[in-house]
């Protein structure tokens, strides 16, 4: 009954918060193309097991089996959610709501607002209609959140359901924000979707060309692998950050004994088998890794270090460089036989952003977005909401407006970049791409929002905006414009591809004592930027969170501005300013 | 008019929106607890062969343990008999009739009957579409 799944996509997966049996019932009989998110840990589908009658375990019946469910299935696409909850009252989220009646029957609400506080971005479907949803309340806190979709007539059609929750799932396939891919409008970017999709539909391998930050990894990930429609996992090796001694044991695999301390392991070629396979910065392969890479390329197989017999393995190679791969070759630094299987006739390239600067408005909101989509930034988005007395139930949503700022927003936080903001943005050169781009945006807003929250903290609770009055002031403290001195200091020092700078000595007494903790990382930069917070987590400490002490002494020169430098490194590096600290 | 004839004035309109109100409520309250339960399996029953016993079990259930376990019958005649005074539509009384009707269905039903279990998935559908219209009408009341 349900819509057609294609052999090679990974199934949906669905959860189901319903008081009772209703749902789980019907989507068992009739909708058996997903996986279910339950809360019980055998295999297979509930239609299935011997144990299915009388089982609680196939869905969540309140909140808290809902956080126990998304927590043991983070993958989940889709919450499927009742509004009317017959419960006793310890099994229903605390409210302000005196009448239990109402609070059982818009119980569905109040879980859509918990959900959209740990995960904002998962799509919901409401299995109610506008015409069980009397109050006015709940029906307009649906209204203003794109991820709540009601279900209406749909709610007990199974085809209908399904269609709805296909096109809930393809919406936010499309949604950047959403993990979908920012293509832009520009000439370029349209002929690079579509020559990426066809090939990608091949069993050819491909290659991707770009300099680092272009989205190079994001492309093969979000669009590539998901168009294979191959039904195994999208596995990628960075081969920059892998010492060479271990790049033929990370992608072919060992056998027990192979060499000293070697145990029998699977390598990146076994694990991606029916999936894809993206090799990023295919240019560092030594020769010999080279020649390995060629054989599995030839014939589809490979063999684990210590074995003799070769493994056939399915897999979609998408090789990425940032190298310029023919100079390679012409040096004889990198093998012609190689470069002839990757498929260079048919290469990919995607283009910095400079040379696609149109687009960055479009990337700038879809960034904008993105940061608010979810995790801490969310949370402090929704903390200014309700600080501020913008929030009812409606989900914490920010907007980014050029120029000028909306008349009358309604919903939200609209953030205004300036026009000569935005100008200021299209002449920087972009060494660090659309990455940095996205990493400017974010320290810009989550700064802005930061000061806008210390702002309204500072006022006494009686002169804050109120949801039932104040609606000037209200639309005042939706829009939050970002300053244009920030945006131009962010141009000037956002993109620090090395290390952190090392401190001036004698500005300050400075000494790193021992005791920093280092993990291993993907990358070096990774490495060090984890230092790097510590470090600033520890002057925070240390210094009372005074950033004119910080700026001090970490770096010489004037110290207000140096003060400011330190502040937005601080917010780049995700760390945030506590509340009762002394900001300088 | 007077002062005192405005505060007359207001309180009636007052009581009368209040009346609207709670009427969405009870009729949107019926649109959930007896429309939308007693439809789900007949919305779902394939449109000609045998029924699937899984959607067979669904819909005795749909109809005779709607809410909390009993027939939308007697769910209905918990919120019913306000909502008819406050409003006198006539759809509640054909609603009525309709659950009664279904209601005689009940053994053939349980005992595998696929005609009469096709009646019932039509007086079921019929019942949800009667309730939902109603819903709507005294919704889109309440808001004038």
């Amino acid at each position: 009954m349900s819509a057609p799944i294609s052999a090679g996509q990974r199934r949906p997966k669905l959860l189901i918060v319903d008081d009772g049996d209703r749902y789980v019932e019907l989507a068992h009989a009739l909708l058996r193309d997903y996986d279910y998110a339950t809360r019980c840990t055998l295999p297979g589908p509930c239609w299935t097991c011997p144990q299915r009658p009388g089982c609680t375990l196939t869905h969540a019946h309140d909140a808290r089996e809902t956080d126990e469910a998304l927590a043991r299935h983070p993958d989940v696409d889709v919450v499927l959610l009742d509004v009317a909850f017959e419960l006793p009252e310890a099994r229903l989220l605390p409210s302000s709501e005196p009448d239990l009646e109402r609070r059982k029957r818009l119980q569905g609400i109040a879980i859509l607002a918990h959900l959209r506080r740990a995960r904002g971005d998962l799509p919901v479907v409401l299995m109610t209609s506008e015409e069980e949803l009397a109050f006015e309340d709940a029906a307009e806190a649906l209204a203003v959140d794109e991820f709540a979709t009601l279900a209406g007539e749909a709610a007990f059609d199974a085809r209908a359901l399904s269609l709805l929750v296909e096109r809930v799932l393809a919406r936010r396939r499309e949604a950047p924000e959403a993990g979908g891919y920012a293509w832009g409008s520009t000439p370029a970017m349209g002929r690079l979707r579509r020559d990426a999709t066809m090939l990608a539909r091949t069993s050819l391998p491909m290659l991707l060309l770009g300099e680092t930050g272009t989205g190079k990894s994001a492309l093969a990930e979000r669009v590539l692998h998901p168009a294979t429609e191959r039904r195994g996992p999208f596995i990628a090796v960075d081969l920059a950050a892998l010492p060479e001694t271990l790049v033929g044991a990370e992608l072919f695999g060992t056998a027990r004994g192979a060499f000293s301390g070697a145990v029998e392991r699977a390598g990146r070629f076994e694990r991606a088998d029916g999936g894809t396979l993206l090799l990023d910065e295919i240019g560092n392969l030594s020769p010999e890794q080279q020649r390995m890479l060629l054989l599995v390329l030839q014939d589809g197989r490979i063999t684990r270090l210590g074995e003799s017999v070769p493994r056939p393995v399915d897999v979609k190679v998408v090789a990425a460089t940032n190298a310029d791969l023919e100079s390679a070759v012409r040096k004889g630094a990198f093998r012609a036989d190689l470069y002839a299987r990757l498929n260079p006739a048919a290469k990919l390239r995607l283009p910095p952003l400079r040379e696609r600067i149109a687009d960055l408005p479009e990337l700038a909101r879809a960034f904008v977005r993105k940061t608010f989509a979810a995790g801490v930034d969310r949370e402090l988005l929704a903390r200014y909401l309700d600080t501020a007395g913008l929030r009812a139930a409606s989900a914490p949503h920010a907007e980014l407006a050029i120029g000028r700022a909306p008349a009358a927003p309604t919903r939200g936080v609209v953030f205004v970049l300036a026009r000569p903001s935005l100008v200021a943005l299209e002449a920087h050169s972009w060494p660090g791409n659309v990455r940095e781009l996205e990493l400017l945006l974010k320290t810009a807003v989550v700064s802005a929002l930061s000061d806008a929250l210390t702002a309204v903290e500072g006022r006494p609770e009686s002169s804050r905006p109120d949801t039932r009055r104040a609606a000037g002031t209200q639309q005042e403290a939706r829009i939050v414009p970002i300053p244009a001195k920030l945006v131009r200091e962010l141009v000037a020092a956002s993109w620090t591809p090395d290390a952190p700078r090392a401190p001036k000595r004698g500005a300050e007494n400075f000494e790193v004592r021992p005791g920093f903790e280092v993990r291993p990382g993907a990358t070096p930069h990774e490495v060090a930027v984890a230092l790097e917070r510590q470090l600033y987590e520890r002057l925070y400490a240390e210094t009372d969170g005074d950033f004119t002490r910080m700026a001090r002494r970490l770096l010489s020169g004037d110290a207000a501005t140096n003060a400011r430098r330190v502040r937005l490194r601080f917010n780049q590096l995700g760390l945030r300013v506590k509340k009762r600290a002394v900001e300088k | 008019m007077s002062e005192r004839d405005d505060a007359a004035a207001v309180s009636e309109s007052d009581n009368a929106q209040a009346v609207r109100a709670r009427a969405a409520e009870l009729a949107a309250t019926l649109a959930h607890d007896v429309g939308k339960y007693i439809a789900r399996a007949a919305r779902n029953l394939p449109p000609s062969g045998a029924i699937p016993p899984a959607l067979s079990a669904m819909l005795v259930a749909d109809v005779f343990a709607t809410h909390a376990g009993r027939p939308a019958l007697t769910r209905f005649d918990e919120l019913a008999p306000e909502l008819l005074t406050l409003t006198g539509d006539a759809r509640l009384e054909t609603v009525r009739a309709l659950l009664i009707r279904a209601a005689a269905h009940e053994r053939a039903v349980r005992d595998g009957d696929a005609k009469r279990s096709r009646e019932l998935a039509a007086l079921a559908l019929e019942i949800e579409s009667l309730l939902r219209a109603l819903s709507r009408d005294l919704r889109a009341g309440a808001r004038r």
